[in-house]
């Protein structure tokens, strides 16, 4: 194990990245105005978004995010990691409702909370 | 758009079949990585050697092809429902990864693995269960 604030750090600041590739997706999602009802419709769905500098940007950042995610992998545990990193749940959350406006209410929050608490449990048991 | 509780089945079937490749992308990087048996990357060169020797790979390309679709099927899911709605669901892939390593890998899974696994479901259900009908705004 190295530094643990370092590793704290790295994997808070791989999340982050995460957050910004989603929150940018998601404008470029809300941007399109091509209702998908066909394959013909579908394709210019994705080559309007390809065309997106946004969507690009987003791409970069998840790969950001990925590097970021290996480099604290070879200081830490795994299951550590793993834990650490459904801290994402938590940003897209607040960033959610911080910036994208939506209504993020009590009972969202509570299911987000579940599912990292499951996350937690699945990744510290290990194989058996 | 109709006011409803909870996330349209099509999003939801989408998002599934969204988990799926993303895990089949992830095998067949896997099976890549292993094609080229136990490189040593040691610098640029050795790094591009390693790439380049993955290059003629058809399940590099299949991986690739799955990631693609991935991408875009996810911007569809986006589209259509909130953001932190969406990425909690993605955890249903956990559930996934448990289930095909029970069945197919007889892999053994523990009782406090289980526990979390339905710790997970039960978010997905009641993070689900919260959206509401937010294309009712837009189109």
């Amino acid at each position: 194990m190295g530094s643990l604030s370092l590793i704290i750090g790295v994997i808070a600041l791989s999340c982050v990245c995460d957050t910004i590739n989603h929150l940018g997706l998601k404008r470029c999602a809300d941007q399109v105005r091509v209702e998908i009802t066909g394959v013909s419709s579908l394709i210019r769905f994705a080559l309007k978004i390809l065309t997106m500098p946004l969507a690009w940007t987003s791409i970069a950042f998840s790969f950001l995010s990925l590097f970021l995610f290996l480099y604290a992998l070879t200081m830490s545990d795994l299951s550590f990691a793993f834990s650490l990193d459904s801290l994402h749940h938590v940003f897209i959350a607040i960033a959610s409702w911080a910036i994208l406006k939506e209504k993020v209410g009590l009972q969202r929050w509570l299911g987000t909370l579940c599912i990292i608490v499951g996350i937690v449990l699945v990744a510290t048991t290990g194989q058996h | 758009m109709t006011h409803r509780r909870g996330v349209p089945f099509a999003v939801l079937a989408l998002l599934l079949l969204n988990e799926v490749f993303d895990a089949f992308a992830q095998f067949c990087f896997k099976k890549t990585a292993s094609s080229q048996g136990t490189p040593s990357i040691t610098d640029l060169n050795s790094a591009y050697a390693f790439v380049l020797g993955t290059v003629g790979q058809g399940y590099l390309w299949l991986g690739v092809g799955a990631i693609a679709f991935v991408f875009i099927s996810w911007i569809v899911v986006l589209s259509k429902i909130d953001l932190s709605v969406a990425v909690p669901l993605t955890s249903i892939s956990y559930v996934f990864v448990a289930l095909v390593s029970l069945i197919f890998l007889h892999e053994q899974v523990s009782a406090v693995r289980w526990a979390g696994i339905a710790f997970i479901l039960l978010g997905v259900t009641v993070v689900s269960r919260s959206s509401e009908s937010e294309e009712a705004g837009r189109s």
